[in-house]
């Protein structure tokens, strides 16, 4: 009797030195798709290969020795030594691999939980192989089923509800303060990382204007050349203070670069208009008692990391409501699939 | 010409309420993010400066209807009771009322302060205002009494 079967890696398995080198690259997709039917005699096959798990749907028919004929194409299609697949690799037969397939639709196996990129992930990855050939009547079934359970379990639970990166809490924090955050002038200071990540951030919310000022103007030039800003002078932050609306800070200082009293000069330069001020800096740049400030908000990198962690716990707290929606999903499909 | 002064003075009302709403919402929502409330985000809000805005809109709006109602009042009061100003304490109130609301929108609109402290002195203002509706009705003596 056929059996639905996955072979596969992720992140909770294994390394990202092993993840890299059995990725699929796009281009090879079809290649490989077309192994596994002739060389293997797999008639249903699906590849999905992200940057977090690699993991090859098939479907078998008998249970033994496809896990040792298809970790055997691996090898010989990435050019590995067998034995480096020996380990960080799982198998799962029915109803794992159902099951499996669906959690994974769900982002409930994501290493952010709940993340929605990687059900357009696995729709990519179901249309590649329609397009190729590899889907037949069971996999199409499979498919559609996960990718539906998918989209149900986003919808009936707050698995991807609050933001969860350091970066996505300083948007969306801004959206709870500012009316029209296309309009708003962003203030860059330094150039680290997250600093970099947030701006991304407000931008894709459509903000245009953006100042970027740096202790080296080396430095600023080819950011704001980047994000299609603006460079200031470092030496009279002031000044861009008052023309911003939202300051992300992360240099190197180990000093405040602004304290309350200018702060507070500035708030009435500006008639009180509200200020974002993101300190991601360590040591921080931005004096704290700033935030005392009427109309002034202050954040630091633990200020953010509290609430995108407590964002997190929110989204586990969920994951029990999905796993119903995944088994009462999975146990429709089997019984279709076993009855017909 | 009663029913007219009638009306404005419930369409002020109207308009404070909005006030007193948008300005509740406002300090609740200004004071986590203040605190820094970690589930500040699992709700969908309104943001701050759209509560700052209608707020300030109904301010003008109830404070300029207010006015009005009481013109049209005290052209009643002439034509009734003889004089435009009679020291009815619901006449006395709504004057404390009509200057707490223009405090607040000059701090507003001359000093240019927004946020916080006008927005609280807004919702303080509507306390004046309950009064001057309810509360002078049971506990003073006027001639303002719906009945009899």
């Amino acid at each position: 009797m056929t059996e639905i079967a996955v072979l596969g890696l992720s992140h909770r398995s294994a390394p990202v030195e092993l993840r890299e080198r059995v990725a699929f690259q796009e281009g090879k997709l079809p290649t490989a798709l077309s192994a596994v039917r002739e060389e293997l005699k797999l008639p249903e096959c699906v590849i999905l290969s992200t940057c977090n798990r690699v993991e090859l749907y098939t479907l078998i028919p008998e249970r033994d020795g496809h896990e040792a004929k298809l970790k055997g194409f691996l090898s010989r299609f990435h050019r590995l030594e067998p034995e480096s697949l020996d380990s960080g690799f799982y198998w799962h037969l029915q109803p794992d691999s159902v099951r499996h397939l669906f959690r994974v639709a769900a982002g409930l196996d994501s290493m952010v939980v709940g993340e929605s990129e990687i059900l357009g992930q696995v729709r990519d990855a179901y249309t590649q192989a329609v397009s190729h050939g590899s889907v037949g009547a069971v996999f199409h079934r499979l498919f559609q089923t996960a990718i539906r359970a998918g989209k149900a379990v986003r919808s009936r639970t707050k698995i991807g509800e609050g933001a969860v990166s350091v970066s996505s809490v300083g948007v969306e924090l801004a959206r709870r303060i500012f009316r029209d955050l296309p309009s708003k002038t962003i203030l860059v200071l330094g150039a680290g990382q997250i600093a970099k990540s947030t701006l991304a951030c407000l931008k894709a919310q459509g903000t245009r204007k953006i100042l970027v000022a740096n202790r080296t103007q080396e430095a600023a030039v080819p950011l704001a050349e980047s994000v299609g800003g603006q460079v200031v002078p470092f030496t009279d932050l002031s000044a861009s203070v008052t023309q911003a609306d939202i300051v992300i800070c992360s240099t190197a200082a180990d000093r405040y670069l602004l304290t309350r009293p200018q702060i507070q000069a500035i708030m009435s330069a500006r008639r009180q208009r509200p200020l974002f001020l993101i300190d991601i800096s360590v040591p921080r740049n931005l004096d704290p008692q700033i935030g005392q400030l009427e109309n002034v908000y202050l954040y630091d990198i633990d200020d953010l990391e509290g609430i995108s962690s407590s964002n997190l716990q929110m989204r586990l707290g969920e994951m029990e409501a999905c796993s119903e929606i995944v088994e009462r999903e999975m146990n429709g499909f089997l019984n279709r699939f076993n009855g017909s | 010409m009663i029913f007219s002064h009638v009306f404005i003075i419930f369409a002020s009302y109207a308009a404070f309420v909005l006030a007193l709403l948008t300005g509740v919402l406002f300090l609740a929502q200004e004071s986590r993010l203040k605190r820094k409330d970690p589930t500040l985000l699992a709700s969908h809000v309104v943001p701050l400066e759209v509560l700052d805005r209608i707020n300030l809109y109904a301010v003008v709006a109830g404070f300029t209807l207010f006015s009005a109602g009481m013109l049209t009042g005290s052209r009643l009061a002439r034509l009734e009771w003889g004089s435009y100003f009679n020291g009815d304490p619901k006449e006395l109130w709504s004057l404390v009322t009509w200057g707490a609301y223009a405090a607040v929108l000059a701090l507003r609109l001359t000093r240019g302060l927004r946020g916080r402290r006008v927005v609280f002195l807004s919702v303080m203002s509507f306390a004046l205002l309950a009064f001057t509706f309810f509360g002078v009705n049971y506990l003073t003596g006027t001639r303002h009494a719906f009945i009899g």
